[in-house]
């Protein structure tokens, strides 16, 4: 981000028109007259970089200089400061007509993830612009060249590959994206293909017309949106005229016969409604694959994608509770490999109960496990709650059965200094004597 | 954190690599090398033998020495290349319950995956003895062209050596990542010419500023230095049929040593103008042993290889326009493989892009290298790399007639997931049958067959009606998976595809068990 002074303030705020700015008089580009068409004082500054057509660092570059030169003045993002009335009546911003994505799943968030917040949030956004027409994902203008394409995509790959976050606790963001990186690679695929992309140029131009945004497979969103725009994309054209010709901005339309739109909305209706009906009967998981699968049919539909996070959220609840109960009752039949495999099931959607990980590290220990999985929970748990002995000796049980001796001391008279009475970890001390082991007998 | 190794498994050699503080190293074994034959050998007491040891008595205990049995792995029993390699090989190649090949050595006989476990085992404990901790998790490549099969199966080896195997990356993707690492971000376009002891392969790469992206690969399966071998072989054979009246093809021990020489003759023909290839008592009959003395010259070792060279370029014509460009436009053409030392190989590649190729990899080597920096990539914080690779092979499924319907087109970008909704043929029909396909033919049965299932329980109604989506998805290792779900209830069908020749869970484990019996420890 290339903002200064207090960045996260700025960022946070909804910029509008200056008073007494006649925006005719400014010289911009087109690019800079439309993201002037989009300061409507309710957008806020996060939601203008996220809303594709210029990219993040081009949107913080423009209304800097905007607010050093009086254009826009920032209100703050409480809505403390009485926003003034839009010089314009304000135009919703593009992505309107299926709800601002964004805004919603924020709520989705999850701070325990091994994925920065800011990377979460961005992901999100990103997801919610995947119906924007190709270049806008990719975030370069309309008629970029191959060159532009490739250095675009590359530089979205590097940030938002799969492989970015290896082997890290992604929760639900790996099927996000996954899902983010198939369309950036299908957008910059089409779009650095001259006949792919002569066939995009020819059903923008059919569809005619300055639209903003419409969904690259989904005729009906778009032609849905259409009236609403057409009244934005002339007063869009006249503020944008002085400075240049309006940039062409239009739909991708595909020949997805609209029948099929609406049968499959209609049964995405059919299976949500079953969803929320069986989540009413507080039967999770049957309501979170029906949701999963409203969605699937009809992902045109924010209300769904927003009820899904708390549905899915009850789901795997209920599901880390059943598997609990299997390994309990896995324990008691003695059958360890079953209740390791239904603990560690558990951990995927309880990576944050120490018990639970001290219990399955211990398990896994105990049974001949797999030792480095049991080494990953037993230091989750010391990492959890560090003030217990009992996670101290767990690791370094794991240590010694792993031969890496000097770590298995360390835990282990970290785990007596806590709790003296330890006499599991002091039976383990003892047992390594006063002699020093190496692990089988390293570099020699 | 225990390290992370990239280990080449090679035809007929592997090498082992590491990042060691931000640079990548090749790990020499206990006698000093830095690539091990990729050998096995049962000795008559019952020793296992692997590596240089094994190479060492493979002359006198031939029939239960295994060489290059990666042209066997992931493969049918009936395939051409299994019977090539029946035809050739010394030791015997039996058929296993899922028509996959299997080597019996003596009374025991050895799974592909195993023995390619074996190999890694080995490479590990080169890797351990180096590092002086234990090595848990490795990248391993593969040629570009393997189908899933013999990703399968290459991943199975990992189990089967007690490694997990973080990746399974291309060849020739490792070896242009080992000539990317370190060098400036500038916009390059290479082409990777990948000539090994048993595969061939061609990719194409646009690096820029810390991404790979393969923009193309191109393999042929039947084509490697082992092949070159076998010509200077018969040329051998047929020299002394005409000198000494005798046919040495039924010889094993003969032909053993013939397939050395032959090997050393050529090697030495990449330095010198003529070799000379010297085996006595190679034979003997009523008159006394028999001595095979020639000389061999370079040109007429390329002229009985030259074919094959020409047909590597017609892979790398293919490749070339797979990815849409014309040789000016490739930057950089990388030799990997032992077998493109050779003064013809490098001639002609010369010849055909108007440049010398690029000097300064280790073609034996650089793989294992690229192996280990995508070992480092992945894991490390900083996200200095990455790599875009695709799938080598059309994913598709068999349709009525026999036809091949493509899901997803050769060189697409992984990972990557497509669904399709199938639906019945007949009133009622509450099961449909899947078969999945890889390959490049229309017709159905010309391709590999990766597995089929029958996806049961679906609706009874009309013919037509139900809908099922099955979507196949391609991971970044290359490997392929299929689920299919009811779309009217929502039911999930889980389906394994059964490859022929993987193995499963139980068979894996089971091997696993056994060889921990041999395994060799440090001792205290």
């Amino acid at each position: 981000m290339r903002l200064q002074g207090n960045t996260a303030a700025t960022i946070e705020g909804v910029p509008r028109l200056g008073p007494d700015v006649d925006p005719t008089r400014l010289v911009l580009t087109p690019a800079e007259g439309y993201l002037l068409s989009r300061i409507d004082g309710a957008t806020s500054w996060v939601h203008l970089r996220a809303i594709g057509g210029i990219a993040p660092g081009e949107v913080d570059r423009c209304l800097e200089r905007w607010l050093a030169e009086g254009v826009v003045v920032l209100n703050s993002g409480n809505g403390r400061v009485t926003p003034a009335p839009p010089p314009r009546p304000a135009p919703p911003p593009p992505s309107e007509p299926y709800g601002a994505a964004f805004v919603a799943l924020s709520d989705d968030i999850d701070p325990s993830l091994e994925i920065p917040v800011d990377v979460q949030q961005r992901i999100f956004e990103f997801e919610a612009r995947l119906d924007r027409p190709y270049h806008e994902i990719l975030g370069v203008a309309a008629d970029a060249d191959r060159k532009v394409l490739r250095k675009a995509y590359f530089a979205l790959s590097k940030e938002l590959h799969p492989d970015r976050f290896f082997r890290r606790n992604v929760g639900p963001f790996g099927k996000r994206l996954e899902r983010i990186f198939g369309k950036i690679v299908e957008a910059y695929e089409l779009l650095a293909d001259p006949m792919a992309r002569a066939e995009i140029e020819r059903s923008l131009a059919a569809a005619g017309g300055n639209v903003p945004a419409a969904a690259n497979v989904a005729p009906e969103a778009a032609s849905a949106a259409a009236p609403e725009v057409s009244a934005d994309a002339q007063a869009e054209a006249e503020r944008s005229r002085v400075a240049a010709p309006p940039r062409t901005r239009r739909p991708h339309v595909f020949s997805l016969h609209s029948r099929i739109v609406r049968d499959r909305r209609a049964r995405a209706k059919r299976l949500f409604e079953a969803a929320m009906a069986s989540f009413a009967a507080e039967r999770w998981l049957e309501a979170a694959g029906g949701v999963r699968l409203a969605i699937a049919f009809d992902p045109w539909n924010e209300s769904y994608k927003e009820r899904f996070g708390e549905v899915q959220r009850k789901a795997h609840e209920e599901r880390a509770k059943q598997l609990l109960r299997e390994g309990e009752s896995a324990l008691e039949l003695r059958d360890f490999p079953t209740a390791l495999r239904a603990f560690g099931e558990a951990l995927e959607y309880r990576p944050h109960d120490a018990e639970l990980l001290h219990r399955a590290a211990r398990l896994a220990w105990a049974t001949g496990g797999d030792l480095h999985q049991a080494k990953e929970w037993a230091m989750a748990a010391v990492e959890l709650d560090g003030t217990n002995a009992a996670h101290h000796r767990v690791l370094g049980q794991v240590y010694k059965a792993a031969g890496l001796e000097a770590n298995a001391r360390r835990e282990l008279e970290t785990a007596v200094a806590i709790d003296p009475k330890d006499e599991e970890a002091r039976a383990e001390l003892r047992a390594f004597g006063g002699r020093a082991l190496r692990w089988l007998g390293g570099k020699r | 954190m225990s390290r992370v190794i990239g280990i080449d498994l090679g035809t007929t050699n592997s090498c082992v690599a590491v990042v060691d503080n931000g640079q990548p190293v090749v790990i020499s074994n206990t006698g000093g090398y830095k690539t091990t034959p990729s050998m096995f050998a049962l000795a008559d007491d019952g020793k296992r033998l692997v590596g240089h040891l094994a190479k060492r008595q493979a002359i006198t205990n031939a029939r239960n020495t295994v060489y290059a049995s990666k042209r066997l792995i992931g493969r049918r029993f009936d395939s051409e290349e299994v019977g090539h390699a029946r035809e050739l090989a010394p030791y015997e190649i039996i058929e296993g319950p899922n028509q996959d090949p299997r080597i019996k050595l003596g009374e025991k006989v050895f799974t592909c995956p195993e023995i390619a476990g074996i190999i890694l085992r080995e490479m590990k404990r080169v890797a351990q003895e180096h590092l002086g901790e234990p090595v848990r998790e490795a990248v391993i490549t593969v040629p570009a062209h393997f189908n899933d099969a013999q990703r399968q199966c290459t991943k199975d080896a990992g189990k089967i050596a007690g490694l997990e195997v973080l990746r399974i990356i291309n060849e020739p993707t490792a070896a242009a990542l080992a000539y990317g690492f370190g060098r400036k971000p500038s916009d390059e376009t290479v082409l990777i010419y990948d000539l090994g002891g048993g595969t061939f392969d061609v990719s194409i790469l646009e690096m820029s500023d810390g991404v790979l992206e393969v923009l193309a690969t191109a393999g042929d399966t039947f084509l490697g230095g082992e092949d070159f071998d076998r010509r200077v072989v018969n040329q051998l054979l047929e020299h002394f049929e005409a000198a000494e009246g005798i046919d040495l093809r039924s010889e094993p021990m003969a032909l053993q040593r013939l397939k050395d020489a032959a090997e050393k003759a050529k090697c030495d023909l990449s330095q010198s103008l003529q070799t000379e290839v010297n085996l006595p008592f190679i034979a003997s009959d009523a008159n006394g042993p028999r001595h095979l003395s020639v000389v061999l010259a370079r040109e007429k070792l390329e002229q009985l290889v030259g074919d094959i060279v020409d047909r590597t370029m017609e892979t790398v014509k293919r490749c070339l326009s797979d990815a849409g460009l014309t040789p000016p436009q490739v930057d950089q053409v990388i030799l990997v493989g032992g077998q493109t030392r050779m003064p013809l190989v490098q001639e002609r590649v010369a010849e055909f892009f108007g440049k010398r190729p690029h000097k300064g990899v280790n073609p034996d080597e650089v793989v294992a290298i690229g192996a280990a920096i995508q070992a480092e990539a992945l894991l490390s914080d900083e996200q200095k790399l990455l790599l875009l690779d695709v799938t080598p092979l059309s994913l598709g499924i068999a349709t009525y007639g026999g036809h091949f319907a493509k899901l997803i087109e050769r060189n697409t970008t992984l990972p990557v997931r497509r669904a399709h909704v199938f639906t019945t043929t007949r009133d009622n029909q509450t099961a449909v049958k899947i078969r999945v396909l890889q390959g490049e033919s229309d017709v159905a049965e010309e391709n590999d067959l990766l597995g089929e299932f029958i996806l049961s329980g679906v609706r009874e109604a009309r013919k037509g009606e139900p809908e099922v989506e099955v979507s196949f998805d391609i991971d970044t290792n290359g490997i392929v998976a299929v689920s299919a779900r009811d779309l009217a209830t929502g039911r999930e069908q889980s389906i394994t595809v059964n490859a022929t020749g993987t193995l499963s869970d139980d068979e894996i484990q089971k091997i696993i068990d056994d060889n921990e019996l041999y395994e060799i420890q440090f001792k205290d």
